[in-house]
């Protein structure tokens, strides 16, 4: 099997694979330009890496030594041939003392989480009220629509909206409120390295795209095509589509223009990042992120996309090509952040449509689940810790949805957008406008930042 | 003393003297003597008798000379017998009941003219005088002894002391005296008293009895003084009386217990019996009892009866039972319409109750005709000039009028309320399709919408505007060459071109032995070149929904079988392109089918279930149920309805087990080595054969073979009714118009159901459909919110055939796309390149727009520079040398750039801007490039309408 196609298996929601299908850097414009910059008081950042595909994060990291339970309750179901053994796994300790193991291709996050740099939020999905599996299974409580399908359970993690379609995200909803910390920018809050999205899509304001290279108009000499192009892109043709193409032409127009000049001075990154699809776009991230002062932005939210997670078969040779990637772009970026003085300043997490189930099936693989671990980078991070309620890994056991080990989530995604929200300014009076879900959850903010 | 002789006769009986008479018997005739001899001990003898014989003489001094002679019999022994008859005796009474200890004195007599001696002996129970134990007797006066004896009756015996063999008997029954109890000591009360009820019940009497005088509660029960009662009055036992079922003679009863020991205590109760009620009448509502409907349409009469609980009716229709095809007919009280009009335009029900037959309701129906409704034309399209052809529809009767698109009623007849023969007219002055429409008569006229029928071009009328559009919807973008093909040949014929043209295809070729490459190479050139560019457009939009990526299939003896499938369905059965999609080797590596195995206990796996969840989710019927015009459907709460739940993917990913590549299995395995050639084979070993529950609950039976399961469920979920609307909606929007109106959608649907997903059906009625042809009409004005974006695949294609450029066999043009968001043959996943339902930031859907990414936007523009001033980088040299010419004269260019790329519908602003750019060049070549890069990089060429 061509592992370099499997790699990117998935990238549901984004069409823009091919920005980076060509392996190498293309257009890295300013990286030799880059300078350096003083770091604004108040400037944050949060990076949202979207695992498209449904990463398994029952592989991701595993209990050891827990109060509740010990490697043996994942053993039990993930036996030998498909489980990742013990000896493995690389242990890590909470606060209290229960031990986990990362997987093994995970390496790269081991020091980070010895530092109090990289926590992870044990079992958070898409909730629409407080449930437990024993009301999800009595049909007592109202569950988000459409569980266990890609697209669905994507829009309501970009959304936060569960059981109503919505044409906004709450990343693009949080950029909507905080829209007068970036009262100088030349760009909008929310950067896309990854395409079209709903997550930054916000009410009021849009978001700026930026593929694997700066562009530019070709062939733009200033003549009378110039001027033409200006006044068809700006012509009122009472036509919705053709109105909504010309603003993304103008956007994409003013946008690179706008980055093309922040990236033009300064000294390059230094930082090697991977040569992967995440490492290039958390690459241009680290060169936004840099440019913050050139390009007048107190706060930015960006999204990046890694596909590939949706392995129904053969998970384990393919999670050793997938959990490298991340690790390694993942450190890249904090060694990035170190680098620009701005590991204080930013906070990057994980999302995925749903977890996978517990139970394999056989052809290797595991399918559509719900509750999913993930992982906050950065140096707000209160502590290195396992954060919320991890689930018990037992089938028909108290956490399981379905018979197969698809977990009830125990922490919505309202709390952990929220808590990601507090730390970057929105005020708790506006938090329920973003997640309107959030006032069912008796706590809105889990204090991991 | 008299002597008297019968006396001496028998007291020489009595004495013995027998010896007095031995001489004598001389004087007796022989025969008599021997006659009379009765016993060797008696001998008769005669003597004088004096006369009168037989006279019984009492007297004491009877004159022994004086009588006659007479027959004596004397006994042996010599003692004479009375003769007979000569004593009588008498007793009366001969029977009598006396009370112990009572007397009681008989009747009798005794005569004696024998010898006068009338004494007589009297005995008790053959005791002489009696005794104490059978009473004393003495002379007929009977004295009962005290005690009644065991001997009772007793035999009471008189007889003659003359003749002791003449007796009488009497027999006295003895019995004890009768003890009246004192009153009071027996009471006897009996409740009720005073009781009235239904004749025919049955009623229980209370007796309450009191006995302190023997303690004998005995009672005997009489209803009207007949014990036990009759027939007439009722019985009555143990005080459980069963009234008569009609009321007697004497009404009130009376009912009486009384004391057997004594039977003048008595109670009394009065029964008042009465007549079961006459059951009240049945009565009926009905309704409507006068309602209007149309002709084949039904209504629902409801009824009430009332005191039966029998609400079962029967009905006639116009006097005839039951109704039949010419008045309607009732069921389950439900009146259905004939399909044509009786001729009083009004039928009469009447509805009898099964309970009553004497009661019945009538109702009124007055009839309307239907409304009539076009669906489908026979043939169609139809070609000009003078035909008949066959509407088939609903609603027509014999006075339906078809109309065409001017109002013109046309020569047509009746076939059956569902067809219609029309005689068409068509002028060749109409080019895509004309209108019907069905007219049924007045009282209540009705109108059925217009129903379009496309019509095939006699070769020279076809617009080129009309031409143009159709080859941007169905093809991969139009040109000079092909737009004039097509006037010329008129739709039709191009229709008919366009299905026998062979299939494109795809094929692995090993000079490119990593990607993809070969198969884009080859796609390119099929788009460029091949004649079948309907068939590719329609792949390609399947391809949108049904997909394989090359990012996991990605080298070219993977992906090659997928899309050769496409090309080879698209035009075909919806069912076999699915079946043929779920057997490839493409698709089963893609979604993981191929050696899906049954759930394995030892291992503690089950199913995948990947493929089973796709295939229902992107494929066929979508996750939400929708309504058939494609529209979403939402519960009361505003939220889209699940059309499965989550239990039914495990039961689908068990029907696609037991799957192997071709090839030869592994024996143990049951798992062949990856192989593109050929289609999967089952291997039934690895194949879960319990029964599944799969979508809308359709049981697939235990047992059944891998294909079994596979064609079962395939065949449930091209049925379904979401399957219709979910195909034709996305077809739609690839091809014509990102949001169809419903009714657009639910033509289409309506058409794949009806020819159980026909796709060259369902794409015919895409293309010729109103929404698809309105535009053709150079006055019509797209609507705001219509038309789609073209997609970079359609949009590179479509500029570069649309400026006759030729890329070298071999140029690959997925670079560009890929930059634009959509890399050929690798959508980032099963999702595709874009959801149907994405939205643009007005919130407009518009799929296409998820690739339109900001940088996509400028990598148009930059591919559209570059083809146009560098064809692009010299692989598609555009031949300029046409507009030459023309670009000398800015008004001619702009017509010449309005009409091969807009059609000649280009709005004036934008030819005005065009316009001054051609005038502003530098030189010919780049007035030229400009006003072509200006008008290609436009989003007014870049979204289709």
């Amino acid at each position: 099997m061509n592992s370099i196609s499997r790699r990117s298996l998935l990238q549901l929601g984004m069409g823009t694979l091919g920005y980076f299908s060509t392996g190498g850097r293309l257009g890295r414009i300013g990286r030799l330009a880059a300078q350096a910059t003083t770091t604004a008081p108040d400037y944050k950042a949060l990076v949202c890496i979207f695992l498209a595909g449904g990463n398994d994060a029952n592989n991701l990291i595993v209990p050891l030594q827990t109060l509740l339970q010990t490697y043996s309750s994942y053993s039990a179901v993930r036996g030998p041939g498909f489980g990742v053994d013990s000896s493995q796994l690389l242990p890590i300790v909470t606060r209290n003392g229960d031990q986990y193991g990362l997987h093994p291709q995970l390496a790269p996050l081991v020091p980070l989480y010895k530092q109090g740099d990289l926590a992870v939020v044990a079992n958070v999905g898409t909730l629409f009220q407080p449930s437990t599996a024993a009301q999800v299974i009595a049909g007592s409580v109202l569950v988000p629509s459409n569980l266990y399908s890609h697209s669905d359970q994507q829009s309501q993690w970009q959304s936060a909206q569960t059981r109503t379609p919505s044409a906004s995200g709450w990343g693009g909803r949080v950029a909507d409120l905080l829209q007068s910390s970036n009262s100088t920018a030349t760009v909008p809050a929310g950067i896309s390295l990854a395409g079209n999205n709903l997550f930054l899509s916000g009410i009021t304001t849009s978001s700026g795209q930026m593929g694997s290279a700066l562009l530019t108009v070709d062939g733009a000499d200033g003549s009378f095509r110039d001027a033409g192009q200006q006044k068809l892109l700006s012509l009122s043709s009472g036509l919705s589509l053709i109105q909504s193409a010309n603003l993304t032409a103008k956007q994409a127009i003013t946008f690179n223009t706008a980055v093309t000049s922040a990236l033009s001075t300064g000294a390059s990154l230094t930082t090697v990042f991977p040569s992967t699809v995440l490492g290039n776009q958390l690459f241009q991230v680290a060169q936004l992120i840099k440019a913050r002062a050139a390009l007048g932005v107190n706060r930015q939210i960006f999204y990046v996309n890694m596909g590939g997670f949706d392995l129904h078969s053969f998970q384990t040779a393919n999670e050793s090509v997938n959990f490298p990637q991340l690790a390694q772009a993942l450190a890249a970026f904090y060694n990035a952040m170190v680098e620009l003085g701005t590991l204080n300043n930013v906070v990057a997490f994980t999302e995925s449509e749903f977890g996978r189930t517990l139970q394999p099936n056989t052809t290797g693989g595991t399918d559509h689940a719900w509750g999913s671990h993930h992982l906050v980078l950065g140096g707000p991070l209160k502590a290195a810790d396992v954060y919320g309620t991890f689930p018990r890994l037992l089938l028909r056991g108290p956490d399981d949805a379905n018979g197969r080990g698809a977990w009830v989530p125990t922490t919505s995604l309202d709390q952990y957008g929220a808590t990601l929200a507090s730390w970057f300014g929105v005020p708790d009076a506006s938090m329920n406008t973003v997640f309107p879900n959030l006032p069912k959850f008796s706590v809105r903010n889990l204090g991991f930042v | 003393m008299k002597f008297n002789m019968r006396r001496i006769v028998a007291w020489t009986v009595l004495l013995g003297l027998s010896q007095l008479f031995a001489s004598a018997p001389d004087s007796i005739p022989s025969g008599l003597a021997r006659s009379l001899v009765v016993s060797p001990s008696l001998i008769p003898i005669v003597l004088p008798y004096p006369g009168p014989a037989q006279t019984p003489m009492p007297g004491v001094d009877a004159d022994f000379g004086q009588y006659s002679p007479a027959l004596i019999l004397v006994p042996i022994n010599g003692t004479p017998l009375p003769p007979p008859g000569s004593i009588t005796l008498s007793l009366s009474p001969t029977n009598a009941s006396v009370k112990t200890g009572d007397a009681f004195r008989f009747t009798w007599a005794i005569t004696n003219t024998f010898n006068g001696l009338t004494g007589t002996q009297w005995s008790a129970n053959g005791v002489v005088e009696g005794d104490a134990t059978n009473g004393l007797i003495h002379y007929g006066n009977y004295n009962a002894p005290t005690n009644i004896p065991a001997n009772n009756p007793i035999k009471i015996t008189v007889s003659s002391t003359a003749d002791p063999t003449i007796t009488a008997t009497s027999w006295i029954t003895l019995t004890n005296p009768i003890v009246v109890p004192p009153p009071g000591s027996i009471t006897l009360s009996i409740s009720p008293t005073n009781v009235s009820f239904l004749t025919g019940t049955a009623f229980h009497f209370n007796s309450v009895i009191t006995n302190t005088f023997n303690g004998i509660m005995d009672v005997q029960w009489s209803v009207n003084g007949v014990v036990n009662g009759d027939a007439t009055n009722g019985l009555i036992h143990y005080g459980n009386y069963n009234a008569p079922t009609s009321i007697p003679p004497i009404n009130p009863i009376r009912i009486t217990v009384a004391s057997t020991v004594d039977p003048k205590v008595v109670a009394t109760a009065w029964v008042t019996l009465t007549n079961l009620p006459p059951p009240p009448p049945v009565t009926m509502t009905l309704s409507p009892t006068n309602s209007t409907i149309r002709l084949g349409d039904s209504i629902q009469f409801s009824r009430v009866l009332s005191n039966t609980g029998n609400w079962g009716l029967t009905w006639t229709i116009n006097g005839v039972p039951g109704g039949n095809s010419s008045v309607g007919t009732v069921v389950s009280n439900m009146y259905t319409a004939p399909l044509v009009m009786p001729p009083s335009q009004a039928v009469t029900l009447v509805a009898t109750s099964q309970a009553d037959p004497t009661v019945t309701a009538t109702a009124t129906v007055n009839l309307q005709f239907p409304i009539p409704d076009i669906n489908s034309s026979t043939p169609s399209p139809i070609t000009f000039g003078h035909h008949n052809i066959v509407l088939t529809g609903t609603g027509f009767v014999p006075q339906t009028i078809i109309r065409d698109y001017l109002g013109t009623a046309l020569s047509s007849t009746w076939l059956s309320p569902t067809q219609m023969v029309v005689t068409v007219d068509l002028p060749p002055t109409l080019t895509r399709f004309t209108s019907f429409q069905a007219a049924n008569p007045n009282p209540y006229l009705t109108l059925s919408s217009w129903f379009n029928v496309p019509t095939i071009s006699d070769g020279t009328n076809m617009t080129f505007l009309a031409a143009a559009r159709l080859l941007e919807q169905a093809t991969w973008g139009p040109d000079a060459t092909n737009i004039h093909n097509l006037q010329k040949v008129g739709f039709g014929t191009w229709w008919n071109q366009q299905l026998a043209a062979p299939p494109s295809t795809y094929f692995d070729d090993t000079n490119f032995p990593y990607d993809l490459t070969a198969l884009q190479i080859q796609f390119v050139s099929n788009a460029l070149t091949a004649s079948d560019q309907l068939r590719q457009r329609v792949a390609f939009a399947l391809s949108g929904f049904i997909v394989v990526s090359g990012v996991k299939e990605g080298t070219g003896d993977k992906f090659a079988p997928y899309i050769n499938i496409l090309s080879k369905d698209a035009l075909g059965s919806y069912s076999k392109l699915l079946t043929d999609i779920s057997l490839c080797p493409s698709m089963a590596m893609y979604l993981d089918m191929a050696d899906n195995d049954k759930a394995n206990p030892a291992l503690g796996s089950v199913p995948n279930e990947n493929f089973a969840r796709e295939l229902m989710q992107l494929f066929s019927v979508g996750p939400v149920v929708l309504n058939p015009d494609g529209t979403i459907r939402y519960d009361s709460k505003g939220v889209q309805m699940p059309l499965y739940g989550p239990e039914v993917i495990p039961q689908m990913a068990k029907v696609f087990t037991g799957w192997t590549y071709p090839g030869v299995p592994d024996p143990i395995t049951g798992h062949s080595p990856k192989n593109f050639n050929g289609i999967m084979q089952a291997v039934e070993q690895n194949h879960d054969t319990n029964s599944k529950t799969i979508l809308g609950g359709v049981v697939l039976p235990a047992g059944q073979t891998a294909r079994q399961d596979l064609d079962a469920t395939i065949a449930t979920l091209v049925n379904h009714p979401n399957c219709a609307p979910y195909v034709a909606f996305r077809l739609i929007q690839h091809l014509i118009t990102a949001n169809p109106t419903p009714a657009y959608v639910r033509r289409v649907a309506t058409v794949f159901s009806q020819t159980k997903g026909d796709l060259s059906a369902v794409v015919l009625a895409i293309l010729t459909d109103t929404e698809a042809r309105q535009g053709d009409n150079p006055l019509y004005v797209p609507s705001t919110n219509s038309g789609h974006l073209s997609e970079p695949v359609l949009f590179t294609l479509a500029s570069i055939r649309g400026l006759g450029a030729q890329p070298p066999p071999g140029w690959v043009l997925s670079r560009f796309t890929a930059n634009m968001g959509q890399k050929l043959f690798y959508p980032p996943s099963v999702f595709g390149y874009y959801s149907p339902y994405f939205r643009t930031d007005t919130g407009l859907i518009s799929p296409e727009f998820q690739t339109l990414s900001q940088p996509a936007s400028l990598y148009r523009l930059n591919f559209i520079n570059s083809l146009v001033y560098t064809g692009l980088n010299g692989y598609a040299l555009v031949p300029f040398s046409n507009y030459i010419p023309l670009a000398y004269d800015p008004p001619s260019m702009i017509q010449a750039i309005n009409n091969q790329f807009f059609y000649g519908q280009l709005p004036s602003a934008v030819s005005d801007v065009i316009q001054t750019a051609i005038a502003g060049g530098p030189n010919i070549s780049a007035s030229i490039q400009n006003s072509i890069y200006l008008a290609l990089s436009s989003n007014f060429f870049q979204i289709l309408y």
